[in-house]
């Protein structure tokens, strides 16, 4: 968490687009701390508390086992970006993101549905190959 | 005569991607509006010319996709290429994703295809596309 205090605070003097500090919001895009910090995560290859975000994100919904992730990629990725957000009015929202290595690229869909003041994530999609994380989108 | 050609990806190959040599033609395929991706369109070039070879040079150079089964599949069915291209849909997303699709017109059938690009750290990257004869399959795969 220092690290990530640090790296958002480093953010402000480093020209936008130069460093990947926290997640990668969508450009002209809405923008949510909870989905950029487990891109984050993931960025950085931090697996056990990507699963534990997954997991408290969706209020216990969805337990995902990244060990074939990991195995993939052991180090995380070099860059992330997200390519595509769908936001509706009333808040529910699509994203989809793109994280680049030497490896390869991992792509990954994030679906949010709004409850009370916050979001639920409702879906998470991680694949190395595009299309079948294109098809959740609607 | 139906050919359905299935969506290429290499999942590892994304990495040392050169300068992509774009076309002087800032526009291959005739498009009412819209932005013209000046990156999609050096794949189109390459596909209506039936210049196979720069078509897979292209697609590898811009994310990493091996199209050379496609190749030899578009070298049998179109060996002279195509006479006309029209892109007739382009979907441009929050993020920069763009899915263009664009009707290439050869004296015995049309050919459809949708390319799905991106837009990464200022460049156009295509991680995905689908080619078929029938435009019924290609609009399916609109997203």
């Amino acid at each position: 968490m220092v690290f990530r205090i640090i790296s958002a605070a480093a953010l402000l003097l480093i020209p936008a687009g130069a460093l990947f500090a926290l997640g990668c919001p969508a450009k002209d895009g809405a923008e949510f701390p909870g989905i950029e910090a487990m891109n984050q995560q993931l960025v950085d290859g931090d697996y056990a508390a990507l699963t534990a975000a997954i997991n408290a994100g969706s209020n216990g919904g969805i337990t995902l086992d990244l060990a074939s992730i990991e195995q993939l990629f052991p180090e995380g990725f070099d860059t992330c970006t997200t390519i595509a957000q769908r936001y509706y009015e009333g808040g529910m929202t699509q994203n989809l993101v793109v994280f680049r290595s030497d490896v390869g690229p991992l792509f990954v869909y994030w679906y949010l549905v709004p409850v009370g003041d916050g979001y639920v994530l409702h879906t998470v999609s991680l694949n190395t190959d595009p299309n079948p994380v294109l098809d959740h989108l609607f | 005569m139906t050919i359905t050609f299935k969506t290429g990806i290499v999942a590892i190959a994304a990495a040392a991607l050169g300068a992509i040599c774009l076309p002087t033609l800032s526009q291959a395929c005739t498009y009412r509006g819209g932005v013209i991706k000046a990156e999609v369109e050096a794949l189109n070039t390459a596909l209506e010319k039936g210049d196979y070879a720069k078509l897979q040079e292209t697609a590898l150079m811009m994310g990493g996709m091996d199209l050379s089964a496609i190749a030899e599949q578009l070298e049998t069915a179109f060996p002279d290429g195509f006479t006309d291209c029209i892109t007739i849909e382009q979907r441009e997303e929050v993020g920069g994703m763009t899915q263009t699709m664009t009707s290439f017109v050869a004296s015995n059938s049309v050919l459809y295809v949708k390319w799905l690009s991106t837009l990464e750290n200022g460049k156009v990257m295509v991680i995905t596309f689908n080619m078929d004869t029938d435009a019924s399959a290609v609009l399916a795969t609109l997203r």
